[in-house]
């Protein structure tokens, strides 16, 4: 590695570590103040809040609107981006400009147009509403991803499969599922992430009726507490850890398709 | 009795149209569609899989008019250029999907006789990547055939293979397609392949016409002087060429290569222009103010060396002013 590879790898571990560990200091820690390196003892109090009070049902709320804001969102993401990758170069266009308008716009702008929608449709301040909403970005995400997937998947091995006398729907699941294992857990796993993370949609469409795990990590930031805001921050990034780590074992367990 | 039955079949892609093309195949029964690349073999022979629409034209399988069924409800295995296995299946499980999924019982051990058929048994639960081509393209033929299809559909399976293995697998293909097997259509460019496969043929050239008929046929007495040059005639030359006698109104002569027979002579009115070594001897390339002639020869001239040739009346070839093929005198 090269002088200035090494100082930059240092420099981009320090400024993701360096939030992390004020992180794990405040939620472990008692008191801790300037110029202490450490706080004065540890403590696991801050904890005792997940299992009851407001953090236990918000983790629990996150947990059932990311998976199925999830769930839905690569429901739709599969059939869509295969439709686009397999398309003419106008579908392709006007596709992947569709998929990519939910990312590209303000998360606050488009929170703010779906709440006008969810209150006319009478789903705002609802979790359904909330999951619904949640599974506009992860949409735009997930075509992009399945876009690239299929642009990987040779058509003509599901036409070899109808032409053995396959229907449409015995190519699906005997063929092309089991060639996307790897890719539609990937494609879960990210789009629990995109509604995990999520605080200005759930805000407006929940209408503080609905409160996640991330609305939480903001009133207790608010509010000053900032032991129970560590607490949430450090629960918060617990899912993007293991999705990690289980697409890392997927890749090596899993000769398929990378994704 | 037909299994298959093609009526004046189109295909259009990009505007353009290929066909039409007709015939019948019974069990056992083979086809051949040739011609250059771009001449729509391929379209047409997906047309029929169902992976492509017809444009005009009815299919009929066994009885039924067939021409808008899904391709899963034709059920003519087609095999392609390179063989689209599925990478998540042993070559067992390549060869038993369509059974298995059809929910037959006896999916796997069908599956095994036709590895043994290709001789595959023992790569039975194998991946696919470790196969080498020339075996990735026999499972492709096992998977085919244990689908129990009405009809085999080639393109072109053996062209990425090289000679010896193409060979081997050409040679598969004839032993496990005999004669109460499915009916199969081979695509090709090859006409020697068309040749070894199949006793009949469609051949479509470049300006769109179609053309069938016996294949023996199209090699050695070609219709047209299109078809001359689709079948490789090496010499399409004027008469006084030749100086020998052929039909009244014979504006251009066919003859092959192999039936001019070329020999040195310091008085001959040909002078070589180049020769090259083939099993035969050597073919030569000869010129005369007349024009150019192609032939074999025992021994190499060297550029510039006159000879004379001797041609077998018997295999020429003569074509009136409109391309056809006239009648021998």
């Amino acid at each position: 590695m090269t002088r200035p590879a090494r100082l930059g790898t240092i420099v981009l571990a320090i400024a993701a570590l360096l939030p992390l560990a004020a992180l794990v200091i405040t939620a472990f820690g008692t008191t801790w103040f300037y110029p202490a390196l450490l706080p004065a003892g540890w403590t696991l109090e801050g904890w005792t809040v997940v299992g009851g009070g407001r953090l236990g049902p918000a983790v629990a709320t996150s947990l059932a609107i990311g998976s199925a804001a999830s769930l839905l969102a690569t429901v739709a993401a599969v059939p869509i981006g295969r439709a686009i990758a397999r398309g003419d170069r106008l579908v392709a266009r006007i596709g992947t400009g569709a998929a990519f308008l939910p990312i590209a716009i303000p998360p606050i702008a488009l929170a703010t147009g779906l709440q006008l929608l969810a209150l006319r449709t009478g789903v705002g301040g609802t979790v359904v509403g909330v999951v619904l909403a949640h599974a506009v970005p992860a949409l735009g995400y997930l075509t992009l991803f399945f876009v690239g997937i299929f642009r990987g998947v040779d058509p003509e091995i599901e036409s070899a499969a109808h032409t053995l006398g396959l229907s449409p729907r015995a190519a699906w699941r005997h063929v092309l599922l089991p060639l996307l294992r790897r890719p539609l857990v990937e494609a879960l796993l990210l789009g629990f992430l995109v509604s995990w993370a999520q605080v200005p949609l759930t805000l407006l469409i929940g209408g503080g009726a609905v409160r996640t795990l991330a609305t939480e990590l903001l009133a207790y930031v608010q509010a000053g507490q900032d032991r129970l805001a560590a607490v949430s921050a450090l629960l918060l990034l617990l899912p993007a850890l293991l999705a990690l780590g289980a697409s890392r074992r997927l890749a090596r367990t899993t000769g398929t398709l990378a994704g | 009795m037909t299994v298959l039955s093609l009526e004046a079949i189109v295909a259009a892609v990009a505007g353009r149209r290929f066909g039409p093309i007709s015939g019948t195949l019974a069990p056992g029964d083979r086809l051949a569609l040739v011609g250059p690349s771009g001449t729509g073999k391929t379209t047409l022979l997906r047309a029929i899989a169902g992976l492509h629409p017809i444009a005009s034209g009815t299919l009929r399988l066994d009885t039924e008019e067939a021409t808008g069924w899904a391709p899963e409800r034709r059920r003519l295995a087609y095999l392609h250029q390179t063989p689209r296995l599925f990478p998540h299946l042993d070559v067992l499980g390549n060869v038993a999907l369509a059974r298995r999924v059809a929910g037959d019982p006896t999916a796997v051990a069908a599956a095994r006789r036709w590895l043994e058929a290709v001789h595959l048994d023992a790569r039975a639960t194998d991946g696919i990547g470790g196969l080498s081509g020339g075996e990735q393209q026999r499972v492709a033929l096992a998977r085919a055939l244990a689908s129990a299809p009405r009809a085999l559909l080639l393109d072109e399976p053996f062209s990425a293979l090289d000679p010896a293995l193409r060979r081997g697998i050409r040679a598969m293909v004839d032993e496990v397609l005999h004669d109460d097997g499915p009916a199969a259509i081979l695509v090709t460019h090859d006409l020697d392949e068309a040749a070894a496969f199949a006793s009949a043929v469609v051949a479509l050239l470049p300006d769109g016409t179609v053309w069938s008929g016996p294949v023996a046929t199209l090699i050695h007495t070609p219709p047209t002087t299109a078809l001359a040059r689709l079948v490789g005639l090496e010499n399409l030359i004027p008469p006084p060429v030749l100086g020998v006698g052929v039909p009244a109104g014979t504006v251009l002569v066919g003859v092959r290569a192999a039936a001019v027979a070329i020999s040195p002579d310091p008085a001959g009115a040909w002078r070589a222009v180049r020769c090259q070594p083939t099993e035969l001897g050597y073919r030569c390339e000869l010129e005369s103010p007349g024009g150019r002639l192609m032939g074999l020869a025992s021994t190499a001239l060297a550029p510039g060396a006159r000879g004379r040739v001797t041609v077998d009346p018997t295999r020429l070839v003569a074509f009136g002013a409109d391309g056809t093929r006239l009648p021998p005198d």
